[in-house]
């Protein structure tokens, strides 16, 4: 039986509140892309999100959703922090994943041929996928409490990167309220050594262009212009977020039932977030969330240098700096005004980006006035999006929009279409030239696995939720 | 090498399905750890055998899986260790006692393919009939 889905207006559906749900659905999506969705079973985990104790307006599904584990990749559901619950399935195993974006001084037109040489010197200085380990010394344990406390100011304290960087991260790239000595000794023993290490599978580093401007105020504050070179980085919080949301999904089943809690899908165990268990799983989020900061202000300065020495150039002349860095899989209390009533909730985003509009009291002096950057990257062989957040995104969607393009195939479908295929000349035919640690994830990462990114943004910037401001184009990318 | 066609893979968009046939509930967690396994990469053992114990309990049989394969998942990282062989001392529907035997690599040279984040626990099912046992799980990779 095909599921009701109801036509709100242009891009904005709705799946009507039924059975135990305490919400309706509501999915931003063209025709087109509600076409691939009908079928999906994202569908089923937005209906299974909507029955959480305290969710409030909806379950939401972005226009890049897909079929996940519990909650869908492309989901964000608001829970009052009174009434409500905290699901570490909202948040995923890679807790705070995110990306960042630098800009540079360098111009496409001069860099032409210094791709290759460039590409493999980064590739040899981040280490990336399973097992990647030492791109910085050890940490020790005193290390480890440190970042785990501090986040990304750690990492710039031991000369990564400069302070100015944390002004362009999300909350300054720590997360109060951390408490690294609920994190479990395995958690931490998985974290020592992958410091300054990027993920495999969907994760990557890529250099790309700014093909086009939108928004020329928007892209004067970001320090960004047509032709410019820019890297965008994508990883999380490694094996030591992983163990993190293993722990404790472990907790929150149990609290599940302790609390009278049902829910219709294991993986979206949860736990009131006034109880011990809810506290401390937020606690132990806030702390691998900083891992992840840190670990992408590491891989930050591990480019620059990178960069530096490739080319032969001087800090000054290559100009790198962070533009803005943002995480995806995260659940964070934040004060919403939602239908006229100001409260607190805690707000996972699984597979979504917080789009903040203008005013928000804490962004840096140079987006104030026009919204929290939004990176959307796309797939490694077409193109990216960098968007700002607006004050309908805060009044409809928690200040919320979607994180990337949005897998259509699954890997093994990917990998059959792309059995015959040669990747990397097809990538390198269209000007991308690319590096892996592992050549089958090329495969499965192709562009033909995902959604059009263009059709994702356009969604949402046809409902008001972002502005765009640049496109990006890929030239170099290293993938896990 | 580790032995094929235990297991096959469902579509799932983001991660991957897996379902595992055995002809006992022994069969279905040794097969089911070949399937995570032989996922990370084929790989060639060096004769640097280590066996390790492993001692589990759960409420039932379906999360006493998720918790043997999340734990070989963890051990096989953290020591270096690509496991191939799995014997079981003890093993009911809440706990088990088993072996795994596998070759150590040396950090710097381990050759897996495919990093398994978690076996998570959306659809984790275990069934029984009269062929046997099934284990559907997925994997977030």
């Amino acid at each position: 039986m095909e599921r009701v889905i109801n036509k709100v207006n242009q891009n904005i559906w709705e799946i009507p509140q039924t059975g135990k749900m305490r919400v309706p659905g509501r999915i931003f999506a063209s025709e087109d892309l509600m076409q691939i969705l009908r079928n999906d079973a994202s569908l089923d985990q937005i209906v299974n999100v909507a029955q959480l104790p305290g969710i409030t307006g909806f379950s939401f599904g972005m226009p890049d959703i897909h079929w996940g584990y519990g909650f869908p990749i492309g989901g964000v559901a608001a829970t009052d922090i009174e009434t409500g619950v905290i699901s570490p399935g909202g948040v995923g195993y890679d807790i705070n994943c995110g990306v960042r974006l630098i800009r540079t001084n360098l111009h496409f037109d001069e860099m032409k041929n210094k791709i290759k040489p460039l590409i493999a010197t980064i590739f040899g200085a981040v280490p990336s996928g399973i097992g990647s380990h030492n791109a910085i010394k050890k940490l020790n344990l005193s290390d480890i409490q440190k970042i785990l406390m501090t986040g990304a100011q750690w990492a710039v304290e031991n000369r990564f990167g400069t302070e100015n960087d944390l002004n362009f991260i999300e909350d300054r790239g720590c997360l109060q309220g951390a408490d690294p000595d609920i994190i479990s000794k395995r958690a931490i023993e998985r974290g020592l050594s992958q410091m300054g290490t990027l993920g495999s599978g969907n994760h990557f580093i890529e250099i790309s262009k700014v093909a086009d401007i939108y928004d020329d105020i928007a892209a004067q504050a970001m320090d960004i212009s047509i032709g410019n070179i820019v890297i965008q980085i994508h990883t999380g919080s490694r094996g030591l977020g992983y163990q993190v949301c293993d722990d404790f999904i472990k907790v929150t089943l149990q609290a599940s039932r302790k609390y009278g809690i049902e829910i219709p899908d294991r993986q979206l165990s949860c736990a009131p977030l006034t109880s011990p268990e809810g506290k401390d799983y937020l606690a132990a989020m806030r702390a691998s969330a900083n891992f992840a900061f840190s670990n992408r202000q590491v891989i930050h300065s591990l480019i620059e240098h990178a960069f530096i020495q490739s080319l032969n150039i001087s800090p000054s002349e290559l100009g790198f700096r962070c533009v803005w860095d943002i995480a995806h899989n995260i659940a964070k209390i934040e004060e919403h005004d939602y239908k006229g009533i100001k409260r607190k909730y805690c707000v996972h985003r699984k597979g979504a980006t917080r789009a903040f509009g203008p005013d928000y009291p804490e962004l840096p002096l140079n987006y104030k006035s026009i919204g929290q950057p939004v990176l959307i990257p796309g797939d490694m062989g077409t193109e990216s999006y960098v968007c700002i957040g607006t004050k309908k995104a805060m009044a409809e969607t928690f200040g919320s929009s979607c994180h990337g393009a949005g897998r259509i195939l699954s890997r093994s479908q990917a990998k059959k279409k792309g059995a015959n295929i040669n990747h990397f000349k097809e990538l390198e035919k269209s000007g991308v030239f690319v590096m892996a640690e592992e050549k089958s994830t090329i495969a499965e990462e192709m562009p033909f696995a995902y959604k059009d990114v263009t059709q994702v943004v356009n969604t949402l910037y046809e409902t008001g939720i972002i502005r765009k401001v640049a496109r990006l184009v890929p030239w170099g990318v290293v993938k896990g | 090498m580790l032995q094929k066609r235990v297991y096959k893979i469902f579509n799932q968009t983001s991660d991957l399905g897996v379902i595992v046939k055995g002809q006992c509930l022994v069969e279905l967690f040794q097969n089911s750890a070949v399937a995570v396994f032989n996922i990370m990469g084929d790989f060639v053992s060096s004769g640097n055998l280590v066996k390790l114990p492993i001692s589990l309990q759960a409420e039932n049989n379906e999360l006493l899986l998720r918790d043997w394969l999340a734990e070989l998942i963890f051990l096989s990282y953290e020591k270096h260790i690509l496991f191939n062989t799995f014997t079981f001392k003890h093993l009911n529907l809440q706990s088990l006692e088993a072996e795994a035997i596998g070759t150590f690599f040396p950090p710097d040279n381990f050759p897996v393919k495919k990093e398994i984040k978690a076996v998570t626990y959306h659809q984790l099912q275990i069934r029984h009939s009269k062929s046997g046992y099934t284990a559907r799980f997925v994997l977030d990779v």
